[in-house]
């Protein structure tokens, strides 16, 4: 299979580049080939050649230089999409999926608009969905959300008080994913990175233990759990 | 009225505070719920030198001091590194008379960043230092262009900026501003890289204009001689650089003129000595004397102690968490050494602000770590798996690994198993964990 990373060295705020570098290990332990590909704002691609695009967090000028660059690729990028084929937000980058981004337009692949706020919401969070489980991570954005609930990937579980804008998180519709946790969210929760390692696996996923990410999961749980 | 109060209360607080050891913002807040716009009341010296930016403001500032001290000015500083709007008041108001007049030659001011804005909304500094900006305590600052917006509010017209040329972020702050600039930089040296040696690249795209920057060469990270593709930004020349240096001996030139030998061997410290030594051109200070001063300069912010561990003797050196610079700097450092043990601390992540993303250690070159030399890697505390799989990914043999919750138990097992040299690396925040365990030298 073929991973597109987008934007690695605009959109790599977090250490989000963690996530292509484990997805790709996790997905090779079931026996996938895979390929990275990389491309730059400045660069261009086909969205038909790949099974998975990837792009992460990156500040709020680099995210409208993104917002810019893949506005030339909404009619393909709503195909790719329509098309039950992979796409994972992480962080700001989620927020290029909605309709507009400050009245800007943006990808519309998700019924949502984003509004620039005075204040920045930063926190840990546990979030949940009844199929991937709990998913523990850190929101840093400066940004409210209108909309996509229909949409809605998580529910709320834990989250640092300032964050009222939505009492759910993140979004899926088809196999587009997007979620405002920042950073290597996919190595932070191994049940996510199953479940995103599931989608191109046929038949039964083959155990493979990972006691790391096991480990770093079970104590970020259990810390934000003492703080609930 | 007020301000006779304010500025009484504040020094009847200082001396309270002073006599039981305690900290030294609380006065200052005192003065400032009193009169809360105090600072701008009292006559303050002609000469007001600020220095801010990510990392090296206390060094920086500690070597300002010591140039004041050899030119014969008298001056007062926030030693104790109270850098917020409180600290700076207590500063102030300790050192003005019952009239509110300052009573030194020179102001010298450590400012937040962050909080420098709510500072200089009262005072202008004479001489602003603006030293780097990197990815630092981003869960509790915001981003570098976050930062930057935030000090771009703390320039006031009429200071002269002083600032480092080979940081494009910080020098695009000249782009926005009138003020008059000094600026200092490194020159080309045989440390150089044509690329980038850290995880990511703050320097890839224009600050100015987001398109590709080209680099000549870099310094480390994003430092280095620029040139944006497209807008034209670029690094501007020097006013003052070190023009050659020598790691491995300790020595630096100044300008192509002085000599001067380091009293600890990096290129940040070489960066701060010259901030420093750009200041004291721009007062007209003697040169010679500076470097004079400046030679083999000692700062005193303890962030290196020696310890012994059933009398093996180990060094700790202190990294930020969430910092990425000040952490490749020690790898780079405990990496350069023969025969190491590396014991890492990574507990509480921040002393403060109590999280648990771990997401900045993936900022972290732990590469570095991947080396002969580095015989055994010690994890201690409650992210050790996090840390386990950074390194495990960073292609370290993950049986020279060994991981601890408690340091207790790592400090026990060095006790009992490690040869060869001993280093500990962790943060402010969690490094009691490990002196109570040892015999601090």
């Amino acid at each position: 299979m073929r991973i597109l990373h987008l934007y690695p060295n605009l959109m790599n705020l977090y250490g989000d580049y963690g996530n292509i570098v484990l997805l790709k290990k996790h997905l090779e332990d079931q026996g996938i080939e895979v390929v990275v590909d990389k491309r730059e704002v400045y660069e261009s691609f086909d969205p038909d050649l790949y099974d998975l695009i990837y792009m992460g967090s990156g500040t709020e000028n680099a995210q409208k230089v993104a917002l810019e660059a893949l506005n030339k690729y909404r009619y393909y990028l709503k195909k790719y999409v329509e098309e039950g084929k992979v796409i994972l937000f992480t962080g700001n980058a989620m927020e290029l999926a909605g309709n507009t981004i400050d009245g800007q337009k943006a990808l519309g692949l998700i019924d949502m608009d984003v509004v620039t706020s005075e204040k920045r919401y930063t926190g840990d969070v546990i979030v949940n969905n009844e199929e991937i489980g709990e998913v523990v991570g850190f929101i840093n954005r400066s940004t409210l959300l209108k909309g996509g609930e229909k949409e809605k990937l998580f529910t709320y579980e834990f989250r640092y008080e300032g964050l009222v804008d939505n009492d759910y998180e993140g979004y899926r519709y088809k196999n587009l994913f997007g979620t405002h946790i920042i950073g290597p969210v996919l190595v932070k929760n191994p049940n996510f990175m199953a479940y995103i390692v599931s989608l191109f696996v046929e038949g039964k996923m083959k155990e493979v233990s990972y006691p790391y990410e096991e480990g770093a999961y079970e104590t970020t749980l259990s810390e934000l759990k003492k703080r609930k | 009225m007020r301000k006779f109060l304010s500025i009484i209360v504040c020094k009847l607080a200082k001396w309270i505070c002073g006599y039981f050891g305690r900290g030294s913002s609380f006065p200052g807040q005192v003065a400032l719920k009193i009169c809360p716009d105090i600072l701008s009341r009292v006559k303050l010296p002609e000469t007001v030198i600020a220095v801010t930016g990510s990392n090296g403001k206390t060094s920086t500032v500690e070597m300002i001091h010591g140039i004041l001290e050899a030119a014969g000015l008298s001056y007062a500083y926030n030693y104790e590194g109270s850098n917020q709007i409180e600290g700076v008041t207590t500063l102030v108001l300790s050192n003005c008379s019952l009239n509110g007049v300052f009573r030194k030659d020179v102001l010298l001011i450590e400012a937040d960043e962050r909080y420098a804005k709510y500072i200089f909304k009262y005072i202008t500094p004479k001489y602003y230092v603006i030293n780097n900006l990197y990815r630092d305590q981003m869960t509790r600052n915001g981003h570098p262009e976050y930062v930057l917006s935030d000090i771009a509010k703390s320039i006031r017209e009429g200071s002269k900026l002083v600032i480092n040329c080979d940081d494009p972020l910080v020098s695009s702050l000249s782009r926005r501003f009138d003020n008059e600039v000094v600026w200092f930089g490194m020159e080309d040296n045989q440390y150089v890289s044509e690329t980038c040696t850290s995880v990511y690249d703050d320097g890839f795209y224009c600050p100015v204009c987001h398109k590709k920057m080209i680099y000549e060469y870099r310094q480390f990270a994003h430092v280095g001689k620029y040139e944006c593709s497209s807008c034209g930004f670029k690094r501007q020349d020097p006013d003052h650089a070190i023009t050659s240096i020598d790691l491995e001996e300790g020595r630096i030139t100044i300008d192509d003129r002085y000599d001067l030998h380091l009293a600890f061997n990096s290129i940040y410290n070489a960066y701060n000595l010259l901030a420093a030594f750009t200041v004291g051109c721009e007062m007209g200070l003697d040169e010679e004397l500076m470097c004079e001063t400046l030679n083999d300069y000692l700062i005193r912010n303890g962030r290196i102690k020696s310890f012994l561990i059933n009398g093996k003797k180990g060094t700790l050196l202190i990294s930020k968490h969430e910092n990425t610079v000040s952490y490749d700097r020690n790898l780079e450092y405990v990496a350069s050494k023969e025969d190491v043990t590396l014991l890492m601390i990574i507990d509480d992540i921040s002393r403060k602000y109590f999280t648990s993303d771990t997401s900045w250690l993936w900022d972290i070159r732990f590469e570095i770590l991947n080396k002969e030399s580095v015989r055994q890697i010690l994890v201690a505390g409650k992210y050790i798996d996090d840390v386990a799989i950074r390194l495990e990914y960073a292609g370290i043999d993950m049986e020279k690994v060994k991981t601890f919750r408690y340091t207790k138990d790592a400090v026990e097992y060095i006790g009992e198993n490690v040869e060869g040299q001993l280093y500990a690396l962790t943060c402010f925040s969690d490094e009691a964990k490990l002196l109570k365990e040892v015999v601090v030298e």
